[in-house]
């Protein structure tokens, strides 16, 4: 574990500089015309902010020098008119903005999944990735995230924008200038210079006081806590989910749960380290941001009222000017913070930034994979080796295997003997790290993936369906054939359920997490119809890994029987616990310590009462004769 | 914009996501109109709980919540309230102080002087405000944790039919979403709203009473302009609430298919083998599509009444400057005046806007705010409760179902146990067994105490367990359930949850469920955590192991009754084995449960129970219900029709 976050490095303003490009270039990649809107609205902004200064100075100068009433309620009427109107089409445009923000936003989020949805399967568990995703969840627990990105960079925009906007304004203003004041205003305008500045500096060590805390990484005691026991606890998300309640009563564990949750947060010296400092720091650093608003105002006020006093200024412009220079300090400082806001912003990004530059290493095959009628494929696995990664163990060692058209393999052995492994690295999940699979005589790696994972259907132990529409569940599309998918629930098991689901049918929603209205299925349930989603993909492969684990044994010979449907003529490969459920295959395969230590048909291994084969049959037979 | 649901798979994607104060010069300025971008993710209106409790007293909640948990808290916003209060003040009277000066024509002196002092004056105050406000933010952020642990606590006192039932189950996840969003969290709009509300309230009657000095009329007229406003808000409100559902079931989609399908990591395998990347990529343009549109749709109807309220500044403006020139021009009011009382009215919409915001943070938060204390006061398990102690019955116990009858949510159709009898005999091996769906799991519930039987009574040595204290009873269970637990804590305490506990014991009872070995190997010792995470040398045990280990619990506990409900279904066929030739042990003694779906575990048992329509089907010995050629019999055949020898024979040869 890293020992500091990565958000409290120093950056070179070319390195910053360089985040923020990268930022942009995303999201100008996924709505180009956000920024140029944006810019739009910071110069309609400005000019009604100026609009109105400029309008009541007017006002104020016509005033003292005397005045038309009904002229200048005129110019005044129209002048109001015209800012409101302007005001109109300004919110006009920010609903525009904020709605494109919400939808980068969604974008922004959604482009990161879609990412971990395409990178090499290998990668997912990688201590790369991981690093890269727990950066992510780090550097965005505070903030809004890309959000921040779009306020953030629109203040910057706007401040800069009205520095521009008052100095050209405010530039009149020299004109009342006499010579003998120069002096006076040059020190004290020095002098505010020199008090910002030190806010400035105050301001960021206050600040940095605040980020430190909440931006470092929860080597601290005080924090990991706060991650791992009260967040994940109450949420349930990793260790603790609800249906444990149960074990928390017959167990008595309340104590030790209240321990590491409740009584954890009213330590000292969590008090002090994650409370009292940052608080100390949030409200330090906010009380000089708040002093360099008003001693800029203030100034601009004293050094527009001296040369006033002696350069007889009008009153209106006086207000103006006053005004203008208070925005020109202000948004100056402004400017300036909020580039290092942005910066911070860009860098809280740059695992977002990194995870997109992730590339893939494993699908780069380019060989077309021939259509073939007749399925007539052959694998062989040709001295593989295998170990995953960040593994010492072999998880599979030196494996051969053949496999023929239409043969059925079952597949035996001990927990954590290599079975779903072999299922992985014929998927291509994983690419061996010794030896060769071969299709036709073909080293896989040279076909291109996306029509290689075309030649399986896959029941895995952890299967996952989702609760969107049943049949696109099955279809695995938008687009589904229904008469298909009935015939696939059907063969699957599943049609009882089927018939009693109404008149919605297929098209019901499956859970309740997308609508209110989604049908719950039980565990049973949802195993055929992950079946019925390997049986619609017509795939030359067949492969079940204990499809049945969750049926109770009059459901488990339903699939048995209906084993023929699912796999027909085609290639089969099943692994199951149940070692009588093997029988109706070919071939059997015993797996040990990720070595393929026997091959035959039941009969034959049982023949060899030594074999791994015998010992798992015996251990489960013993308890069926009869 | 924060999604959030109440499936306990979606955890937050990174604790929370906390707001923070951001942009300080917007801030300063805005006066507490803080971003009140609220989604609200409710699907149903639960309006039983929302109306329970009025604004008043939930911010009296949270304020004794955060007196008690930090006492300078209180101080701290009393300063905010006073020192924000008459902020704007200066803000308007310094323009007006400048013209007054330079018109005057005063000397250079009192021009510095005067500026100077008054400077300081506005400096000083304006420090004072935001310090105190944003020094509260980390102590109210941080503590605000405490709301969310006790809630968590809350749900393991409360009895566990809550943490599972539809309508409690669902309080959690919205009472976890409504204190735990940021800055939109409960907590914050009702103490952030009080205070933004009283010290709007405050500068609003001085900014009233310096109009007054220039027309008190002025004043009324301001008002009844506010009032329209006031008007036009909430007829907003009130129209926006139509979206209100529509907006929900959108979120709801969105919250799923953003969060929790889109890059599954559990699908991970699945979403390669079956490319379905490109599925819920449409399934994910379709969604954002149609939030574009009612987005759109919102935004034309807020517009709508914004362009009305706009229309009412611009009157407002137009008259005040055609009323503040007239007074020039008469002479009743000079340069001065005119700057400070444009100022004036101006500002005052600002804070009745700002009021306006803080009273529907105060409603939405009230709202959020009741579903947080239905949870908390939702009835506790009486743990203590009961005349009768398990200490006087003779070990082992007999258990008896009587007439018991139960559903899930009380429905009549769905009756898990209808008129159910049973008893076990003490020290009897019960086998449990069953179609899915027959109530295996549910028997377990009511055995254990997570759930009272709708009708009948469950006896235990013969006396009703209600008589008993819930705690003793819980006392009474060895149990290993089907979802596994294991905290990322020490080994030790989650084999004994106790301060001090027996070392020999717990080892042994590693040992007894074939752990020692392994534990003794790698190195385990009673110190190691679970997770490595959490400690370098913390370690993860494969599903195998964990059952195993949750077995071990069970042992040393050594509790009178043992239950195992489908211990072996992560286990190969000899470790299996070994744990079916370890269960005369582990049962030696004891009332014993076993529950499985492989038959054979049957062997080993006094008694099989068959399980289904609502009751029992058949019972008997293996042997017994071999003969009666029933369900059991076809179950057994079905699953040991490879197995036996006989057979096997006549097929090999």
């Amino acid at each position: 574990m890293q020992e500091e976050s990565k958000l409290l490095e120093k950056l070179s303003f070319r390195q910053n500089l360089d985040n923020v490009r990268r930022v942009m270039k995303l999201l100008m990649s996924l709505d180009r015309f956000y920024v140029p809107l944006n810019v739009v609205s910071v110069l309609l902004a400005a000019g009604l902010t100026y609009g109105g200064m400029l309008l009541s100075a007017y006002v104020l100068n016509q005033i003292s020098a005397g005045f038309a009433f009904s002229r200048l309620l005129g110019q005044v009427i129209f002048g109001v008119v015209f800012l409101s109107l302007g005001r109109s089409a300004e919110n006009i445009l920010n609903r525009r903005i904020d709605i494109r923000s919400q939808m980068l936003s969604e974008k922004y989020r959604a482009m990161q999944q879609e990412k971990i949805m395409q990178l090499d399967f290998s990668l997912l568990d990688s201590p790369r990735l991981k690093e890269i995703q727990e950066r992510i969840r780090m550097d965005n627990n505070w903030g809004a995230g890309i959000f921040s990105m779009f306020w953030q960079g629109k203040g910057v925009l706007g401040n800069l924008v009205g520095v521009i906007a008052a100095v050209i304004i405010g530039a009149p203003m020299f004109t009342y200038f006499q010579k003998e004041d120069m002096g006076w205003t040059a020190a004290v305008l020095l002098l505010l210079c020199l008090c910002l500045g030190i806010c400035m500096k105050l301001f960021r060590y206050f600040r940095n006081m605040c980020h430190y805390i909440m931006f470092h990484v929860p080597d601290r005691e005080e924090k990991k806590f706060l991650w791992n026991y009260v967040w994940d606890f109450a949420y349930g998300s990793r260790h603790y989910r609800y249906g444990n309640g149960k074990d928390v009563r017959i167990y008595n564990s309340y104590e030790v749960m209240k321990r590491w949750t409740y009584d954890k947060l009213q330590t000292r010296e969590f008090t002090n380290y994650c409370i009292k400092r940052p608080a100390i720091g949030e409200g330090c650093s906010s009380g000089v941001w708040s002093a360099i608003y008003v001693l800029s105002t203030i100034g601009a006020y004293c050094i527009v009222a001296f040369v006033a006093l002696n350069g007889n200024m009008p009153v209106g412009s006086l207000i103006l000017y006053s005004g203008c220079l208070a925005n020109i300090l202000n948004q100056t400082v402004n400017t300036v913070v909020g580039c290092f806001d942005v910066g911070l912003t860009a860098k809280k990004q740059v695992g977002v930034l990194e995870l997109l530059e992730l590339s893939d290493e494993m699908y780069k095959g380019s060989l077309p994979m021939e259509k073939r009628s007749d399925n007539e494929y052959h694998i062989e696995f040709r001295n593989v080796s295998f170990k995953y990664p960040g593994s010492e163990e072999y998880a599979l060692k030196n494996f051969s295997l053949e496999l023929r058209v239409g043969e059925k393999l079952a597949i035996v052995g001990r927990n954590g003997s290599g079975k779903t492994t072999m299922i992985k690295l014929l998927c291509r999940l994983y690419d061996p790290d010794e030896g060769e699979i071969l299709i036709n005589g073909v080293d896989i790696k040279k076909f291109r993936h996306d029509e290689y994972s075309r030649l399986f259907s896959v029941v895995f132990q952890d299967y996952v369906l989702f609760a969107l529409m049943l049949a696109e569940n099955i279809a695995v599309d938008k687009e589904y054939d229904a008469e298909k998918v009935h015939r696939c629930l059907k063969d699957a098991g599943f049609g009882e359920r089927l018939a009693e689901m109404g008149e919605k049918g297929i098209e019901n929603y499956l859970y309740k997490d997308y609508t209110d209205e989604g049908i719950e299925v039980s565990g049973g349930e949802a195993q055929k119809l992950a079946i019925a989603r390997a049986i619609y993909k017509e795939a030359p492969f067949v492969l079940l890994d204990e499809p049945t684990a969750a049926l109770d044994p009059i459901a488990e010979a339903e699939i048995y029987s209906n084993f023929d449907k699912i796999a027909g003529e085609k290639t089969a490969i099943y692994i199951s616990h149940r070692l009588s459920s093997c029988r109706f295959c070919d071939k059997i395969a015993v797996f040990d310590h990720g070595e393929l230590v026997q091959t035959g048909s039941h009969e034959e291994l049982l023949a060899d009462g030594d074999g791994v084969y015998a010992a798992l049959w015996n251990a489960q037979a013993k308890y069926y004769e009869l | 914009m924060i999604y959030r649901t109440g499936k306990s798979m979606s955890g937050p994607a990174g604790g929370v996501k906390e707001e923070q104060a951001q942009d300080y010069g917007q801030r300063v300025r805005k006066r507490g109109g803080r971003r009140t971008k609220v989604k609200q993710t409710d699907t149903q209106t639960e309006t039983k709980y929302e109306k329970k409790y009025g604004i008043v007293q939930n911010i009296g909640y949270f304020f004794e919540f955060y007196r008690r948990s930090i006492p300078v808290f209180l101080w701290l916003c009393l300063a905010e309230i006073v020192f924000g209060a008459i902020q704007p003040m200066f803000g308007i009277y310094l323009p007006k102080l400048v013209v007054d000066l330079v018109t005057k024509g005063v000397t250079m002196q009192r021009l510095w002087l005067t500026l100077g002092v008054f400077g300081l004056l506005f400096l000083s105050i304006q420090v004072l405000e935001t310090v105190s406000a944003f020094g509260k933010y980390h102590l109210y952020n941080t503590r605000r944790n405490d709301v969310l642990a006790n809630l968590f606590l809350k749900s393991l006192r409360i009895p566990y039919r809550y943490v599972e039932e539809g309508a409690a189950k669902e309080l959690y996840w919205k009472a976890m979403g409504v204190v735990n969003q940021g800055d939109w969290s409960a907590s914050y709009k009702m103490t952030y709203g009080t205070i933004d509300i009283i010290k709007n309230i405050i500068s609003f009657v001085l900014y009233s009473t310096v109009l007054s000095f220039l027309s008190p009329w002025m004043v009324v007229l301001l008002l009844v302009l506010s009032l329209i406003q006031y008007a036009i808000s909430f007829a907003k409100i009130k129209y926006m609430d139509r979206f209100r559902d529509e907006d929900a079931a959108l979120n709801k989609k969105m919250s799923y298919v953003f969060y929790n399908a889109l890059g599954n990591r559990a699908a991970a395998k699945d979403i390669r083998i079956f490319r379905m990347s490109e599925w819920l990529n449409k399934e994910k343009n379709m969604l954002l599509d149609s939030s574009r549109r009612l987005e759109k749709r919102k935004g034309m109807a807020d517009y709508r009444y914004w362009q009305m309220g706009s229309l009412l500044t611009l009157a407002r403006d137009i008259f005040a400057y055609a009323y503040l020139l007239k007074q020039v021009l008469d002479g009743a009011v000079d340069p001065g005046e005119f700057v400070l009382y444009f100022g004036a009215i101006t500002g005052f919409a600002g804070f009745l806007g700002s009021i306006m915001d803080s009273l529907a943070q105060l409603r939405s938060g009230t709202r959020d705010t009741n579903f947080y204390r239905a949870y908390m006061e939702l009835p506790e398990e009486e743990l203590h409760r009961g005349n009768r102690h398990i200490s006087e019955l003779e070990q082992p116990v007999s258990i008896e179902f009587r007439d018991v009858s139960f559903s899930y949510d009380n429905s009549s159709e769905k009756k898990i146990f209808d008129h159910f009898n049973l008893k076990i005999s003490a020290g009897e091996k019960l086998a449990l067994v069953g179609v899915n769906g027959a109530g295996k799991t549910t028997f377990v519930k009511l055995l254990c105490g997570m759930y009272d039987p709708d009708e009948g009574s469950i006896l235990i040595g013969g006396v009703n367990r209600n008589e008993f204290p819930r705690a003793e009873l819980f006392e009474l269970f060895s149990a290993v359930f089907q979802e596994t637990f294991l905290l990322p804590v020490t080994v030790a305490e989650n084999l004994t949850y106790e301060s001090d506990y027996d070392s020999d014991r717990a080892w042994r009872a590693l040992e007894d469920a074939g752990l020692e070995e392994k534990f003794r190997e790698k190195g385990i010792t009673m110190d190691t955590f679970f997770d490595k995470d959490i400690d370098e040398n913390g370690v993860e045990l494969s599903g195998g192991e964990t059952q195993r280990f949750l077995l071990a619990r069970a042992l040393y506990k050594d509790a009178p009754v043992l239950v195992l409900d489908e211990p072996t279904a992560a286990l190969d066929p000899i470790a299996e084995s070994e744990i079916y030739d370890n269960y005369a042990r582990y049962s030696g003694g004891k009332t014993a449960i076993f529950i499985s779906h492989r038959l054979a575990s049957t062997r080993f048992s006094d008694r099989i129970v068959l399980l289904g329509e609502g009751g029992i089907l058949e019972e008997g010995s293996h042997q017994e219900l071999m003969d009666l050629k029933g369900v059991y019999a076809e179950m057994f055949e079905v699953q040991s029709r490879y197995y036996a020898r006989d057979r096997l024979e006549k097929e090999v040869f």
